[in-house]
């Protein structure tokens, strides 16, 4: 069972990058009528997101997210001890990691260990612990980097996914703080539904080739290749359904805290509709659950950060005691009970073409 | 709930124009999609305190059926 604890490690910086491009959801997909869309908009609140441009990687989104952590919050870059790159897309297949390339990007010191972590919408609660352990166990600074570029993998003709998903970046300073309040983690996974979201071809189970790379018309006239996502949308709403609120019980249980001593829900953005119901069923008010969802989309590992910076850019400049909760592919999902404190510096940039 | 409360609710839900009886089918409609699932497992918790899953409720294949899951107490 992995619940855990940290009792060093403190939050205390994020900042966002979301590309320039606005994407319109009632316009965007071929296949779906403009009726159509409204009525899927209408449900997940899914307005507009974000995309990048063609060239343009979670890296590079991370990477100016990153810049502008450091320079505002004049952190040496030297004393950065440990990188972590937290992504579904990648520079390259993992060879070489991407994080490596973010060290010498960012001019961090050859001494930084730095590594790639990959997970679906559940990663961003996982690299958090995994960053706070490191710190438990002697770094002083860590810098997290999240970033993902969904547009990249999603078919705009798959009818379940077409108006989805959206890209952005973040950067999150984490640092040894001997007077840090406790965080509490619970972490859990199910791969009995690996199948329910997968990319099925280009990794080595069932590498690209001439074939899979086509696209091809499914019985719903969705049109994906077999690098695109697809998604079992009944089976994941299920899932989240079935887990997420029992996983916040857990966590606050473990913490040995109650739902209304909670400030702040940050919870992964995956549809508004979901949001309603985890509302509903926390017995808590709407406002204590921040949504970016209806500008960024489901931006996967980046969505809980995203929502951060576009909460404090409303002028919530203290989350205070907060649950950060991300579920999705794997299946994965995670809880996280910290102060937040901590984090006094928030920015919320939009990225720079160079 | 009565029976004419439940079909009126529910015709909203799947965005029905017209009248719907209890003969009518669910599963394989094109109304009956994984948005008005949805929308019904929220408002079956709503109103009658059952979690029913997505999957339960996308192989419902009449209204009478989805009522007598429901429980014919519940609606009369």
């Amino acid at each position: 069972m992995a619940l855990l604890q940290y009792h060093k490690a403190s939050v205390t910086g994020i900042v966002s990058c979301y590309p320039q491009n606005v994407v319109d959801n009632l316009s965007i997909s071929p296949l779906l009528s403009e009726k159509d869309a409204a009525k899927i908009v209408a449900s997940t609140g899914i307005k507009e997101r974000r995309f990048v441009s063609d060239g343009v990687c979670a890296s590079d989104l991370c990477a100016q997210a990153g810049e502008k952590l450091l320079n505002s919050m004049d952190v040496d870059r030297d004393s950065i001890d440990v990188l972590i790159f937290l992504s579904q897309t990648p520079d390259y297949l993992n060879v070489p990691a991407t994080s490596c390339i973010l060290q010498s990007r960012l001019g961090l010191s050859t001494e930084t260990a730095a590594f790639d972590m990959a997970l679906g919408c559940s990663g961003f609660v996982y690299a958090l612990s995994t960053a706070f352990s490191y710190i438990e166990s002697g770094a002083n600074k860590v810098l997290l980097l999240v970033g993902e570029t969904l547009s990249r993998f999603t078919s705009i003709e798959d009818r379940t996914t077409a108006l989805l998903f959206g890209d952005a970046g973040a950067a999150l300073l984490i640092e040894k703080n001997d007077d840090a309040e406790t965080s509490y983690f619970s972490l859990r996974t199910n791969g009995a539904g690996a199948k329910s979201i997968e990319i099925p071809c280009g990794g080595y189970r069932n590498p690209a080739n001439a074939e899979n790379v086509q696209m091809k018309e499914y019985e719903d006239g969705s049109k994906r290749t077999g690098l695109h996502v697809t998604m079992d949308g009944m089976k994941v709403f299920d899932f989240t359904m079935k887990e997420v609120i029992n996983n916040i019980k857990s966590v606050l249980s473990y913490a040995g805290a109650e739902i209304p001593e909670v400030d702040t829900f940050f919870m992964h953005q995956a549809n508004k509709f979901m949001l309603d119901m985890f509302a509903k069923k926390l017995k808590t008010a709407a406002d204590k659950m921040p949504i970016s969802i209806d500008k960024f989309g489901n931006t996967s590992t980046v969505s809980i950060p995203i929502t951060m910076t576009s909460y404090a850019q409303n002028g919530n400049k203290n989350a205070g005691k907060s649950i950060f909760c991300g579920y999705g592919a794997g299946l994965s999902w995670g809880s996280a009970y910290l102060n937040m404190e901590s984090c006094k510096f928030y920015d919320h940039i939009e990225y720079k073409e160079s | 709930m009565t029976k004419n409360d439940f079909l009126a609710e529910l015709t909203e839900i799947l965005e029905i124009d017209g009248e719907l009886t209890t003969e009518a089918p669910l599963a394989g409609t094109d109304e009956y999609d994984s948005l008005a699932i949805m929308s019904l497992i929220a408002f079956i918790d709503e109103h009658f305190g059952l979690s029913f899953s997505g999957e339960k409720l996308g192989k419902v294949k009449t209204v009478k059926d989805l009522i007598s899951l429901i429980g014919e107490e519940n609606i009369n």
